[in-house]
């Protein structure tokens, strides 16, 4: 023997199995980490790649600009992308709540809406006069022709905040492209369709050729300032920028909200999530190297005794350990990369094919290749983290034991440590299940083995309740879901439906609910006097008036932090809330407008209402909140006392779960048939933005699945020890007359018990995770709901895993000859 | 309860290898028998105590409890036949360190889901001079204590016969004579049946039918 690297690597050869054991647990680990590292990445690209499936990849557009300006925001260096759009009109599709929206696209601009050009048939517009329509719209459009056809297309386009009605137009459009249908756009009453280039220039007058440049910004955290900067350098009005909000909280930028003008939050969940389960997994799988590795070198305890006795010094022995786990690292760590590289990408490849690809960016896949590419290829920050910490815990385990040896004299050493167990409770109660107590005895045997297994389990457990909620949060999709009401929007604006319609309506079977708007629109006459309307308000020149009377439900839900005597006042119909009219300009001279505020006291037809809060947006689909004028939001019956009518012009009816949706759909198309109603369903937005979704999901799966791996690995491994640990204990039991049976069921009860504890501390824990994510979002700390239905899921798998994971070792113990048993020296 | 081994054979390792441990022995043990065998190490006497307490299994020949063929029981009946008719005494005590003294006696009756009844628990730690130790753990106590632990569990069932493995082979001459005077007096008092393997001559000639063992063979050195 030359040196203690040769006997470091003999003494590994000649105890290959706890070598080999050693060298799973460091490959494992490795494995572990690194595939935590590489989906969070994945994820947040899958995040992000939602986002754009959804609302284009953009983070904001800036309208109403010329051409002079456009021009010159394509050439700024402070933009990474900047691709002009020019809208020629917005032409409604009769008896639908829909209109098509049609836009010429410039140059590279259509590769920023992967979803609006997906082809089913046909080709792409390219010249003027050329158009390409979803499958949905020309549907609806009952258009019966065929590709090269003729579409013909009644065209209105306004400016933004004008004072003009716009410029209405009827065109004939030569079909050129079917597009596959998308039905996010249903939330918002507006689809697209494509135009070929040169058909703005040949149907806009001047006034209305006014482009909107989507753009990304070249640096993420200088975006509101760049913003902010173009904004000025241009003169571009705060009502013409555009956020993408749903990009924009995918890729964690922080921003000026459009709405308030308050600063957004621009919070990366995945940032949170990220770090958050990054230091839970690292932990767990640290935890897992150092139950193992412990475990190990407390074996060869004996050995280093022998070492120390032939004159080994004590520096020599921490050499010898340290080189045995530098050469088990240097093979385990690389391999385990390497493995949890290819994992990841296995998860990935199984996420983005699980689901039909047509809907997650089918005819961009290379971009969403590349993406994955750009967010897992290059961190290797995640990378040296998943070596590091391997290498970590793996000296952290193993340098006690080492120096346990080094200290105590060689005589102790080669006897082997042992451990004093300490009980509190000598007296319990009445034993009933000698099985159970036993397993609850030999968990207090080695006090910290049980920890670092239940708190590896724990980790797990937490993941997997906080990822369960966080993954709530990383949905884009929800922004835009949450904009429909309903599984149907039914609306009338002539005749309305009566309340006996709507009593009927809520009786067909499949029908849980409906949410009910009611609206009336009042206008000035020449003298400035509204017509059919008494009230306090003094409206300005060309403002409306609009009363809507909401369902209780949802009057209350525009407020969440409304308190209870103001939501009494709201259902007593003596409150009410209030949109003011938009601050308009007439030849770049502001305009004055209505403004009422929270606290002020109006009347409406002799009935007198508080106004407990001012709205940001409207609630009602009708004319999308374009008629200008002051809005009136109250509760149903006062509704009808202000406007002597009690129609309801919209309805939302929400479906149970197992409705038959062709019976229902009958009965509404039939009252929409008795009064000039229409209808639209929400299933096909739903759908699509639910598999959008689930890409999302499915990755987080993957990751909870790995997560879980951990846990059972640990317990599996601490199972191992205790049953080889504990040989001739078993022995004993069972001379004494313990059958195998009875046998395996003190081991299940261990496993369950690590289960049943970690359960209980990993769901407290994941809930705690859950609030801190919860109060990051709203910056506030409020609890929030407990999320039983994961809890119990985390609760009954980690029982059943744990179950499982004893249950494997335990197939040992049959095997074991009893008088062999008794014999072992351990 | 009569308890007959007839023609049991035990070897191990095959063809160059074989060693029979246990040559075609016979015996026949009564009830309330006291009997010790003695051999030097590797006779084959350890064999023949776990042969005869039915947890190892014979290569040839059978083992008859009141005429009934213990082996041809399946794993849960020959358990609860060893909990309930047989007592076991190791030479390493044996004892499970995470219960107490209490708890190691009364672990035969629980794993039969019964409780103890104290009143013959008192008495038996009583005789055994335990009785303020039952709430210690194993390693708190000396190895004679750790012995009668040991007895009064295999005595808690109250089975028919003892098997004890070189009761007194790890413990000092007077601890060892304490507890063979014991288990000698609880024998005579409860009228159990007792089989000791032994080395000790002292010991082997308290016991009133002595065998001896050599290289597998079993031979009584008193006649009855």
């Amino acid at each position: 023997m030359n040196s203690y690297r040769t006997l470091a690597w003999k003494e590994l050869r000649a105890q290959r199995v706890t070598s080999v054991l050693i060298l799973i647990a460091v490959i494992l680990s490795t494995v572990m980490t690194t595939v935590i590292g590489q989906s969070i990445g994945i994820l947040n690209a899958m995040q992000q790649s939602q986002a754009i499936n959804l609302n284009g990849n953009r983070y904001a557009t800036l309208h109403q600009l010329t051409e002079e300006q456009a021009n010159q925001l394509s050439m700024d260096s402070r933009l990474s992308y900047a691709e002009r759009v020019i809208s020629i009109g917005r032409a409604d599709i009769k008896n639908r709540k829909i209109s098509v929206l049609l836009r010429e696209y410039m140059g590279n601009a259509l590769s920023a809406y992967p979803s609006d050009a997906q082809l089913n048939s046909g080709r792409l517009p390219e010249k003027a006069g050329e158009i390409a329509l979803p499958q949905n719209v020309l549907d609806m459009l009952a258009f019966q022709g065929e590709l090269g056809d003729s579409v013909s297309l009644d065209l209105n386009i306004s400016r933004l905040k004008d004072t003009e009605a716009g410029y209405t137009y009827t065109r004939d459009f030569v079909l050129t492209g079917i597009l596959k249908s998308n039905y996010v756009g249903y939330v918002s009453g507006t689809v697209h369709g494509i135009v070929g280039a040169g058909t703005a220039e040949s149907v806009l007058p001047d006034r209305y050729m006014r482009y909107s440049v989507d753009i990304r910004t070249a640096e993420k955290k200088s975006f509101q300032s760049t913003i902010n900067e173009l904004a000025l350098q241009y003169g571009i009005p705060e009502y013409c920028i555009q956020y993408n909000d749903t990009m924009l909280s995918a890729a964690g930028i922080r921003y000026q909200s459009n709405a308030d003008a308050e600063t957004g939050t621009g919070f990366s969940y995945m940032v949170l999530t990220g770090v958050l389960i990054g230091t839970l997994v690292l932990l767990a799988s640290g935890l897992v190297v150092y139950n193992i590795l412990k475990i190990a070198v407390m074996k060869r305890v004996r050995e280093y005794g022998v070492l120390r006795a032939m004159g080994a010094e004590k520096g020599k022995l921490y050499l010898l350990v340290s080189l045995q786990l530098a050469i088990l690292c240097g093979i385990g760590i690389p391999v385990g990369i390497l493995l949890g590289l290819l994992s990841a990408r296995g998860v990935t490849t199984a996420a983005s094919g699980f689901f039909n690809p047509a809907v997650f960016l089918a005819g961009s896949e290379a971009e969403l290749a590349a993406m994955i590419a750009e967010h897992a290829g290059s961190k290797m920050l995640p990378l040296l983290a998943s070596g590091g910490i391997t290498i970590v815990f793996a000296l952290v385990s193993a340098m006690p034991a080492a120096q346990y040896a080094a200290k105590v004299s060689p005589t102790l050493a080669m006897l082997g440590q042992t451990t004093t167990i300490r009980r509190r409770n000598r007296n319990p109660k009445r034993i009933r299940s000698f099985e159970a107590f036993y397993a609850r005895m030999n968990m207090k045997r080695n006090r910290g083995r049980t920890a670092v297994t239940i708190l590896s389990l724990v980790m797990s457990i937490t993941v997997f309740v906080a990822l369960q909620s966080f993954s709530g949060l990383l949905d884009a999709s929800k922004d835009v879901q949450k904009m429909h009401l309903g599984d149907y929007s039914v609306t009338s604006q002539g005749i309305g439906f009566s309340p006996e319609e709507l009593a009927e309506l809520k009786n067909v079977s499949g029908i849980q609910s409906v949410s009910t708007l009611k609206y009336s629109l009042y206008q000035q006459d020449e003298n400035g006097k509204l017509i059919g309307m008494e009230t306090s308000i003094r409206l300005q020149p060309g403002e409306t008036m609009q009363v809507i009377g909401l369902d209780e439900e949802r009057l209350e839900g525009l407020d969440a932090s409304l308190p209870e005597s103001a939501r009494q006042a709201l259902r007593d119909g003596t409150a009410c809330f209030i949109q003011n009219p938009i601050p308009i300009s007439v030849d770049g001279v502001d305009a004055k407008n209505t403004v009422i505020s929270a606290g002020d006291k109006i009347a409406v037809n002799g009935v007198s209402l508080n106004v407990i809060g001012v709205l940001d947006s409207p609630v009602t689909l009708e004319n999308e909140g374009f008629v200008n004028g002051v809005q009136i939001v109250a509760g149903d019956s006062v509704y009808d006392e202000m406007t002597l009518k009690n129609e309801y012009t919209e309805l939302y009816p929400t479906l149970t779960q197992e409705a038959d949706r062709s019976s229902v759909e009958q009965a509404i198309q039939q009252l929409c048939g008795k009064n000039g109603g229409t209808w639209l369903s929400y299933a096909n937005t739903d759908r699509q933005l639910m598999e959008s979704y689930e890409q999302i999901r499915l990755l987080a799966w993957g990751l909870i699945l790995f997560i879980g791996l951990i846990g059972i690995l640990n317990i599996s491994n601490t199972v191992y020890t205790n049953i080889h640990t504990r040989v001739a204990e078993i022995g004993v039991q069972r001379a004494i007359g313990m059958s195998a049976g009875s046998l395996y069921k003190t081991f299940l009860w261990e496993g369950a018990y690590y289960g049943m504890i970690a359960s209980v501390i990993g769901a407290a824990a994941g809930y705690i995770c859950t609030i801190f994510v919860g109060s990051a979002q709203t910056d506030t700390v409020q609890l929030v709901s407990i999320p039983f239905r994961s809890i119990a899921e985390a609760a009954v798998i980690s029982i059943a895993a744990c179950l499982t994971a004893t249950y494997i070792p335990l197939k040992r113990i049959a095997k074991m000859n009893i008088v062999e048993s008794i014999e072992t020296v351990e | 309860m009569i308890i007959e081994a007839e023609n049991i054979s035990k070897l191990y390792g095959s063809d160059e290898n074989k060693v029979i441990a246990l040559d075609r022995v016979n015996l026949k043990i009564a009830p309330g028998d006291f009997i010790s065998i003695m051999g030097p190490s590797g006779s084959g006497k350890s064999t023949l105590l776990h042969i005869l307490s039915g947890l190892d299994r014979p290569t040839t020949g059978g083992l008859f409890y009141d005429g009934k063929e213990i082996y041809s029981f399946g794993d849960r009946e020959l358990s609860a036949f060893r909990r309930r008719k047989i007592g076991f005494v190791f030479q390493q005590f044996q004892l499970l360190p995470v219960l107490t003294a209490k708890e190691n006696i009364m672990m035969p009756l629980l794993l039969d889901r019964k409780q103890p009844e104290e009143a013959y628990l008192a008495q038996l730690t009583e005789l055994l001079g335990i009785s303020d130790r039952l709430t210690h753990l194993p390693h708190e106590l000396s190895g004679g204590q750790q012995q009668r632990v040991a007895i009064a569990r295999a005595l808690i069932a109250e089975p028919d016969i003892v098997f004890a493995d070189e009761p007194t082979g790890n413990l000092d001459s007077k601890s060892g004579g304490e507890v063979m005077e014991l288990l000698k007096s609880i024998r005579g008092k409860l009228g159990k049946t007792l089989v000791l393997i032994t080395h000790d001559h002292r010991i082997a000639a308290m016991a009133d039918r002595q065998f001896s063992i050599e290289d597998g063979i079993l031979s009584e050195v008193t006649a009855r």
